[in-house]
């Protein structure tokens, strides 16, 4: 899934600062479950610019709204007539979805109110870790599961560098090194051999990366 | 409410009342409001305040898994005692112009009547003695139940336009065919009096009672003396009432002597107790043989009885042999069952029996338009179930009357037990006693024993409740993030198949999810979020036209017994909530956007909160909207919890 | 004679290492590695070292060859694409550099320009099959070079680091840095030679020379800081509290290495010492050393 955060306040305020009636959407997949932009923060988000707008002698009214998926413009269409009546849109979805309403809607002006920063899973303690990059050749098969593209800090594919101290990464004292993680892995699953292979510097993509259902 | 949500208090009780509803009612501290609640479903609540059999008690979760049941019963009696007098039923919105008759005004006819008089119908009620009440008047003692009490109930039901025809006995002053010439429909709730006495010689000696007669007598004033030592024969209520009874007649030696052994006794093991405390013996597996006496009964000649609990059911009695022994006797007081009349009605009994024929659990005879209930139909039984019976046979009336079906049984579902890794989490709270008289004092009075919950008192058991089945519930717009998972304080939510799953039995209603759940997807049945929102815009609203830009807004917690002074005053607006974990960060902050000078959220501290973890949560909203408020140039002082 | 003769003819090597700064002026880098020149085979130039933006390690190292000081270039792979480092190495070797040390680089955020984009397009392995490709005559692209270099590859291995999975994992990557063509290798700075024997059993057969890194203490909170703060470092507390009783720490700090190089004389192949700004006491400690 996509992981993101809320910008901070006064970033927010400044991109609609001209604007007097703005529509917040929110999006009900990736950035709800990470806590980001649901329909929760949807009401949390409005409820803080009416207040700050009123303290500051503002006119602002702010009208709430969150989609199935912002990233489809299927969903999109389902309140174009309710965003007719605003003249921007403070978007809660991610990178995808803020495009994907931009596009649609062609004459609103569409804002983001979050960085999308990863894509991720769960820790299971409800935080959220980068663990795929997304980088279109993937090598889980040979690192035991574990992707170091994503999870070490300098992608290294041949195994770690120098500077991992008792196990944890030498640029965050509190991640783990992912080498050691994996090193762990294929220790349990007795593919240790798998080390040894070398693994040559990988094509890069080219962005955009299209995706075709036909296909 | 649906029947397969119903907690396990209202599904065992024989009348499903809304016990949640009027346990809830009183912890909020709104006593009419609970009476209402009571009175929707119980004609009695006064009586059955009092003498109860509270099944419900027998099963509530919190007794079964955690520490003790919940008085329900004492709050019962604390909510209709303290409402005003004012809180009336309404009455029917269409009149019929059938009439039905109800023969015999104990709980089950009464309820009956009631029941009919509130669907629009005229009733007219036929009782034998002179006083309506059944049971309620002449067989349960004073100091269980006070006369005035059950007076006034049935003037309740007198005030719905029930006429009530007392001295009218079935078989010697109306025929049972007059009655069906005369009325549209005939319930026949003549209870179960007549008492069966063991065989025994010397029945006909003075001093030798049936309890029956012998608890009649007492409650119409007739003076009496029981003597030194009076043996009470039996193992039910009656059995007890009748001793203690004795022991306030005077009597100084009461005993009560039963044939099984004290875990076959039909009483509640707090009536045994009771009587126990008060001095009463009781002589086990121990059966009569014959009564002597010159004229005047003297002694009770027994035997020791065997127990075979083996063969299952209650077990096989045999005499022992050669067991045979004396006890001496002033008076002989015979609990040993009670059958009804039915010489009145032979034409509805069984071919050559003397048994009622009843063709379904609402009670119709074979005769059409005439219907039976309470202990008329079962033998003797409780007067809850009485009233479930006379309500069960005023919905039958009702439908025979309108041509309808009768209502099928519903399947009642109840919850499963808590599992024992919930139950372990749940804060552990004594349950509250109501005051009693002292067992020296109260054998020399027919004062009522146990007195009346204070209101603090009230509120404190009340808030026991765990709010069975009115716990979160999962809408389609979840999201599955499993926030839920992580966040409740008892571990019930689980990844479900297509969303988060909550279960119901489990569930303890903190509402701490719903706060947390990022796709507004979770919600409480306990006080739902809609009803909050509306309350918070109402209490808003209000608080804008009056006061505005100058008011303090509060979220207090309906369990907190104490109010801080912050929230006492002028211009100071509060919603009152079952817990503060579940006051989410919108909420904390929408009555700013309102104009709010300061939100206070008062709790009570976090040893004394009754849901795990209400307080840390509480406090991480307030301050993840304290955050907010910065964010946003408001000051975060602004936003505070204060405590009692 | 030249490095790479050295190393073929299975002397004992010696190396030291200097650090250009931050600005054009090079003025003491020179004069030190004038001081030195003559008692060692090769100085290595770091590469933006800790990640710390400084002149770059390519001009220093063509200025100390055409000073007839043999320089061994240090190029990592966190500032260069697979482009620039191909390009790098050309340039490199047609201005007389011929010895390049292959190292993967530190992350930017440990740098002074932390917000850096961090590259990482190749690593240290693939960097060393990079030098042995252009070597044969190709760029990795397989396009053919019109004049083609002929370097001497080396790599670095880190014997302290953490036992267990992180030692196995350096001496799974040494294989492979061995096996894409590195003819030399100098560790991270070792200080007790108990550990470094039995490090030294391990890398037994691999057929290649190993020198030995030597750190010179300047002092115990320098001792101490590294200990907390580079990985596979452990100045043992004798060498500390040597560090703090003494005198004069020059004339300890000399102790402390030249006995590190003494005992390294028999079991390894060379040392590798990284003076850190006391370059000129590098002759005290050979002499003391006996070299």
């Amino acid at each position: 899934m996509i992981v993101a955060e809320v910008k901070p306040m006064a970033e927010i305020q400044d991109t609609i600062k001209n604007y007097s009636k703005v529509l917040i959407s929110g999006c009900g997949s990736c950035v709800t479950v990470c806590l980001s932009g649901g329909a929760q923060q949807v009401e949390v988000l409005a409820s803080s610019l009416r207040t700050a707008a009123k303290s500051q002698g503002q006119q602002l009214e702010v009208g709430e709204e969150t989609q199935l998926r912002q990233c489809d413009p299927m969903f999109i269409e389902q309140i174009r007539d309710k965003a007719a009546g605003y003249e921007a849109i403070l978007s809660m979805g991610c990178g995808a979805g803020v495009q994907t309403m931009a596009e649609t809607l062609g004459n609103i002006p569409v804002y983001p109110a979050l960085d999308t920063v990863f894509f991720g899973g769960a820790d299971g303690q409800g935080g959220f870790v980068e663990t795929c990059a997304a980088c279109g050749q993937c090598i889980l098969s040979r690192t035991g599961g574990i992707c170091p593209v994503a999870r070490c800090a300098k992608s290294l594919t041949d195994g770690p560098c120098g500077g991992a101290q008792a196990g944890n990464c030498e640029v965050s004292k509190d991640t783990r090194c992912v080498w050691q993680l994996i090193y762990v892995r294929l220790f349990r699953l007795g593919q240790l051999h798998l080390l040894k292979e070398t693994t040559p510097p990988k094509a890069r993509r080219v962005h955009p990366a299209r995706l075709n259902r036909a296909e | 409410m649906k029947i397969n949500a119903m907690p396990p208090c209202q599904a065992k009780c024989p009348i499903h009342m809304d016990v949640q509803g009027y346990v809830a009612a009183i912890a909020g501290g709104d006593v009419q409001e609970a009476d209402r609640v009571i009175r929707r479903t119980n004609p009695f609540p006064s009586v059955c305040g009092r003498i109860c059999t509270r099944e419900c008690e027998s099963v509530c979760r919190r007794g079964k898994s955690v520490d003790e049941p919940v008085a329900i019963r004492a709050l019962k009696r604390y909510a209709s005692d303290s409402a005003a007098a004012g809180a009336e039923v309404p009455g029917p919105e269409i009149r019929f112009s059938e009439k039905v008759c109800i023969v015999g005004a104990g709980p089950a006819g009464l309820t009956a009547a009631h029941d009919l008089a509130l669907m629009g119908y005229r009733v007219t009620v036929y009782e034998s003695e002179d006083e309506p009440g059944g049971m309620l008047t002449r067989g349960i003692p004073r100091y269980r139940l006070p006369l005035d009490l059950v007076r006034s109930e049935v003037d309740r039901i007198r005030s719905l336009g029930v006429e009530i025809k007392t001295g009218y006995m079935l078989g010697r002053d109306i025929s049972l065919q007059d009655l069906q010439k005369d009325f549209d429909a005939v319930f026949l709730g003549m209870g179960s009096e007549k008492s069966t006495c063991p065989e025994c010689s010397g029945m006909e000696l003075s001093g030798v009672w049936t309890a029956v007669e012998f608890l009649k007598d007492v409650s119409r004033g007739k003076k009496f003396n029981p003597g030194n030592k009076v043996i009470v024969i039996g193992g039910g209520h009656t059995a007890i009432d009748a001793a203690r009874t004795c022991l306030r007649l005077g009597a100084e030696d009461v005993t009560i002597a039963y044939r099984r052994t004290i875990d076959e006794m039909p009483a509640g093991m707090d009536e045994v107790e009771d009587a126990r405390e008060e001095g009463i013996r009781f002589e086990f597996l121990t059966a009569p043989e014959a009564f002597e006496g010159s004229g005047k009964v003297e002694k009770m000649r027994c035997v020791r009885m065997d127990l075979d609990k083996s063969c299952g059911g209650k077990g096989k009695l045999t005499c022992v042999e050669d067991s045979a022994f004396e006890m001496e006797a002033d008076t002989i007081i015979l609990a040993t069952g009670y059958v009804p009349r039915t010489e009145a009605v032979q034409e509805l009994c069984t071919e050559g029996g003397d048994r009622l024929e009843i063709k379904d659990a609402a009670g119709a005879t074979r005769t059409p338009g005439v219907f039976a209930g309470g202990d008329f139909v079962s033998g003797p039984t409780t007067v809850v179930q009485a009233i479930a019976s006379g309500r069960k046979a005023a919905e039958a009336v009702h439908r025979y009357l309108r041509g309808m079906d009768q209502s099928p049984e519903a399947q009642e579902e109840i919850l499963q037990d808590l599992d024992d890794d919930v139950a372990r989490l749940v804060p552990k709270a004594g349950r509250e006693k109501p005051v009693c008289l002292d067992s020296g004092s109260r054998v020399h009075s027919f004062d009522e024993v146990e007195h009346v919950f204070t209101p603090e008192q009230a509120r404190t058991e009340a808030a026991r409740c765990l709010h069975c089945s009115l716990g979160a519930h999962v809408s389609r717009d979840c999201a599955v993030c499993l926030n839920c998972v992580l966040v409740c304080p008892y571990n019930v939510p689980r990844p479900g198949e297509e969303k988060a799953y909550i279960d119901m039995s489990q569930c303890q209603a903190c509402g701490v999810c719903a706060g947390q759940c990022p796709a507004s997807a979770i919600d409480l049945r306990l006080e739902p979020r809609t009803e909050l929102r509306q309350n918070i815009r109402r209490v808003l609203e209000r608080a804008e036209s009056n006061s505005q830009n100058d008011f303090i807004f509060g979220y207090v917690c309906d369990f907190s017994r104490t109010r801080p002074r912050e929230l006492k005053g002028e211009n100071v607006y509060t919603i009152t909530r079952p817990g503060l974990g579940r006051i989410d960060v919108y909420e904390l902050l929408v009555p700013f956007e309102a104009g709010a000078r300061e939100v206070l959220v008062s709790g009570c501290g976090e040893e004394d909160c009754k849901f795990k973890d209400c307080s840390l949560w509480t406090r991480r909203n307030v301050q993840k909207a304290a955050r907010i408020l910065e964010s946003i140039g408001i000051d975060p002082e602004r936003l505070k919890i204060v405590e009692g | 004679m030249g490095f790479r003769e050295a190393v073929e003819s299975g002397k004992f090597l010696i190396t030291a290492e200097v650090g250009p700064g931050k600005g054009t002026d090079m003025h003491e880098l020179l004069e030190d590695a004038e001081a030195i020149k003559d008692r060692i085979h090769a100085i290595n130039v770091t590469d933006l070292q800790s990640s710390v933006m400084r002149l770059g390690s390519l001009a220093v190292s063509h200025i100390l060859a055409d000073k007839g000081i043999e320089p061994i270039y240090q190029l990592t792979c966190r500032d260069r694409n697979r482009l620039a480092l191909q390009s790098d190495l050309l340039s490199a070797w047609v201005l007389g550099v011929k010895n390049v040390l292959a190292l993967t680089g530190d992350h930017p955020v440990l740098g002074d320009h932390p917000e850096a984009m961090p590259v990482f397009d190749c690593d240290s392995v693939s960097l060393l099959q990079m030098m042995r490709t252009l070597n044969g005559g190709h760029d990795m692209a397989g396009n053919e070079l019109n004049g083609v270099p002929d370097f001497f590859p080396g790599a670095v291995v880190n014997p302290g680091a953490d036992a267990g999975a992180g030692l196995e994992m350096q001496l799974i990557k040494l294989e492979k840095k061995i096996e894409a063509g590195a003819r030399f290798i100098q560790t991270q700075g070792v200080f007790e030679l108990d550990s470094f024997e039995k490090f030294m059993k391990r890398v037994e057969g691999f057929n290649v020379p190993i020198m030995g890194g030597i750190i010179m203490l300047k002092s115990a909170g320098m001792a101490k800081f590294m200990n907390k703060n580079v990985a596979g470092i452990s100045v043992p507390e004798s060498q500390i509290q040597a560090m703090t009783d003494t005198d004069d720490k020059v004339k300890t700090s000399v102790e402390i290495a030249s006995h590190l190089v003494k005992g390294m004389k028999d079991m390894c192949q060379g040392v590798h010492i990284m003076a850190i700004g006391w370059e000129k006491k590098i002759p005290m400690v050979l002499d003391e050393a006996g070299i």
